[in-house]
């Protein structure tokens, strides 16, 4: 709370005149009545905002759009310190919702998954409800959006804290990060009472949180997304925070102040990587608090993890952390997502990255089992998974993707693992395929370079849950990988053998010197190797 | 229907941007392709694609140009990308010794996965950084000579020396390759006739057709 309101004062001059924001352009990155989506299509609903907003929806607008420090400061409480403590974005407070329930998803879930080769071709034709914004695929077009020269004045940060620059609006370059797609007022307002009502539900699961953590129905609520104005809190009850800090009292300080550093190389590649992440996010932008805390959660990393160390992929997911929890809290976040749990990405990142080619070999075969005919089109086309879903996996979308897409898929693979991730990566595919059909190799590069721009993050995640992918077909893969590279499936019991075997040496060597009298001297040479392992 | 983006050229070559992480790859990509220069860059991840067209000796040659990410563990899933790659450009930052002193491994990384015959650039970039420069032009020249490269200093930053390296290399690659056509073309008394295309890999297909 402290670190985010420090930054968000240091911000003050920046929201004045912001109402008009949220209410006539969206995010300041598109114009208003560009609608896209069938479901949600903008029939002029920007145009008459004014009178579509009630007094407390303006209201609710103006804060929603600002930085999340700016609002802890300047936003009435809702009584609840330990929320805010966490992280807050939008003041939802105010209106209740008449809305029966949360978005489409049934709070069953059933997963039905009809017959496989059936719904292949079905999701091969249908892309009906396309979460995708045509224009913002549209191959070497440019982006033709224009601003207002208010917009052009007034650095702005959309609700995640990314600086909002209009002259600097794709995905991929790492402007704004909410959606940029066009989405109708009246669509934006039933969203934010959507968010307003799973809110107050989520207070009460929080409170209750020992008793419901592992039910059907929390799980399903994660599915449709934690509202972040608790998603901090709940990101840490996920990933088990509070016992790791409690069973490791200290220790994070320990390593802060350790006189121990990491290797040159390491420490390098992680002062390079410090301003090169989220350098549009208002925390990271510039030498500073956001910085330092980053660096030092990663350092700290590196010597709690000496093997790991640092491997470029980590600051993104740090950095997000870092907008939601306070340091040391982001530390055991990252130590958890590492090492425990569901998540278990220790393996992505090691010396080798045995695992990065493992989740792509399964992504590759999940696309082909999915979607056979794109698949050959891909292949004709000299198209790999490794070009383009590489970063979608080592960073789980952190480093390009739409936020509200990024932190809807974190609550779920904190909560679940990794299946939400490939069931990501099967809905892209799956709306972008009749698309795809048509284009050749360097036009399939670019699409991808251009997909995180064109994103409409909720509509995608409820989408995402429509993919009748199963744990056991992913289960299947991943076993089939480790048959075909039993090095690195079973690289932990051949590094285990090699160190047991390297101790006995050790050992018996140390009898032996010790036999002729000259023990001392040996286990000293001796012990270095030893540590090195 | 998209747009479509590839235009006719006589020859398709595969580059890509080796070098430690944080020497600036990606912004000489940028440069080169987009003539940008981003000061709010990131960290690459994996693999990223650009092309661009460049004419040389009357032929229009396009360049596929692969960047990479520069730490050495990524080398396990970039590595792929230097197969069928006809040209390398392997960048160090002036202002960076370690940088210079890791150019050693990346050729052996390039011995190891790359063509035997690929034409390789040593490129010092962030040459507009003259306060802090830490390697010494004659030294990076008489490496570059010793291991039989192409050498050049250049800035992402101000555009010194970028279109030089890609026209040189590319060139350079356009002349060993014709150079071998002919020599193969002596030996058949066949080889590449006018009007097609050799790809990465030495085949030849149709040429392509103008933009629809």
């Amino acid at each position: 709370m402290l670190r985010k309101l420090t930054l968000g004062s240091r911000r003050d001059d920046d929201y004045g005149e912001r109402d008009e924001n949220e209410n006539g352009v969206v995010n300041g990155t598109l114009k208003p009545g560009e609608g896209f989506l069938p479901d949600y299509e903008d029939e002029g609903d920007a145009i008459v905002k004014s009178e579509f907003l009630s007094g407390d929806d303006r209201e609710r607008s103006k804060s929603a759009n600002s930085y999340k420090g700016k609002l802890e400061e300047t936003n009435e409480s809702n009584g609840n310190d330990a929320i805010n403590g966490s992280a807050s974005n939008g003041n939802y407070f105010h209106g209740r919702s008449s809305l029966g329930d949360d978005l489409g998803v049934d709070d069953d879930d059933s997963d039905q998954e009809p017959d496989d080769e059936e719904v292949l071709s079905d999701m091969e034709r249908d892309s009906k409800g396309n979460f995708l914004d045509e224009r913002r695929t549209t191959v070497a077009g440019g982006d033709n959006t224009s601003y207002s020269s208010k917009e052009v004045e007034a650095p702005l940060t959309d609700k995640y804290g990314f600086i909002i620059d209009p002259k600097n609006q794709t995905g991929s370059s790492g402007g704004a990060r909410t959606t940029q797609v066009t989405i109708s007022e009246k669509e934006k307002a039933r969203r934010a009472e959507v968010e307003a009502l799973r809110t107050t539900k989520w207070l009460a699961m929080i409170k209750d949180w020992d008793n419901i953590k592992d039910t059907k129905r929390t799980r399903n609520r994660i599915r449709k997304g934690v509202p972040d104005k608790v998603r901090g809190l709940v990101w840490n009850l996920l990933g088990n925070v509070p016992t790791l800090i409690k069973e490791n009292p200290g220790r994070y300080t320990e390593l802060c102040e350790s006189t121990h550093i990491p290797s040159q190389d390491i420490r390098d590649t992680i002062l390079r990587d410090i301003n090169r992440t989220f350098p549009r996010h208002a925390m990271f932008a510039k030498e500073g608090e956001g910085q330092d805390s980053l660096r030092r959660v990663l350092v700290a990393y590196s010597l709690y993890d000496e093997e790991v160390g640092y491997c470029q992929g980590l600051g993104f997911i740090t950095a997000m952390f870092l907008t939601y929890m306070p340091e040391e809290e982001a530390f055991w976040q990252l130590v958890g997502i590492m090492n425990h749990g569901p998540c278990c990405m220790r393996g992505l990142y090691e010396d080798g990255m045995p695992e990065a080619q493992k989740v792509l070999y399964i992504g590759e075969k999940l696309i082909k089992k999915f979607f056979p005919r794109l698949t050959k089109h891909l292949g004709r086309q000299n198209c790999h998974i490794s070009m383009y879903a590489t970063q979608w996996f080592l960073t789980i979308f952190t480093n390009t993707f739409p936020f509200d897409m990024v932190t809807q898929v974190w609550d779920c693979f904190l909560a679940e693992g990794w299946k939400i991730v490939y069931r990501v990566m099967l809905t892209f595919i799956r709306y972008s395929a009749p698309k795809l059909f048509r284009l050749e190799f360097e036009q399939i590069m670019f699409f991808f370079k251009q997909l995180p721009g064109a994103i409409d993050g909720p509509l995608l995640m409820e989408k995402a849950f429509g993919i009748p992918l199963k744990t056991r077909h992913i289960e299947h893969y991943s076993k089939k990988f480790d048959t075909l590279n039993p090095d690195i499936a079973n690289r932990v019991q051949i590094k285990e053998q090699k160190k047991k075997e390297q101790e006995e040496r050790i050992k018996k060597e140390i009898e032996e010197a010790e036999a002729r009298g000259e023990g001392g001297v040996l286990t000293t040479t001796l012990s270095i190797p030893l540590a090195e392992l | 229907m998209a747009t479509r983006v590839d235009e006719e050229y006589d020859y398709l070559f595969k580059v890509v941007l080796i070098g430690d992480s944080g020497v600036g790859k990606s912004n000489l990509l940028s440069r080169f392709t987009r003539n940008e220069f981003n000061l709010e860059s990131k960290s690459t991840i994996g693999v990223e694609f650009a092309t661009k067209s460049i004419q040389a000796e009357g032929k229009t040659i396009k360049a596929q140009i692969w960047d990479t990410a520069g730490q050495e563990r990524y080398r396990a899933i970039t590595s792929a990308y230097y197969r069928g790659a006809v040209g390398a450009l392997l960048v160090y930052d002036i202002s960076k010794h370690g940088t210079f002193d890791n150019v050693e491994r990346w050729l052996k990384e390039l011995r190891d996965h790359a063509e035997a015959n690929i034409v390789v650039m040593l490129v010092g970039n962030k040459s507009d950084l003259k306060q802090f420069k830490a390697v010494e032009t004659d030294e990076a020249m008489s490496f570059a000579e010793q291991h039989n490269l192409a050498f050049i200093e250049t800035s992402a930053l101000d555009s010194t020396g970028v279109d030089t390296a890609f026209q040189r290399i590319l060139t350079e690659i356009y002349r060993l390759m014709s150079r071998r056509n002919l020599a193969a073309d002596e030996a058949q008394a066949g080889g590449i006739k006018a009007g097609q295309t050799i790809d990465l890999n030495g085949n030849s297909k149709d040429k392509k057709g103008g933009c629809c």
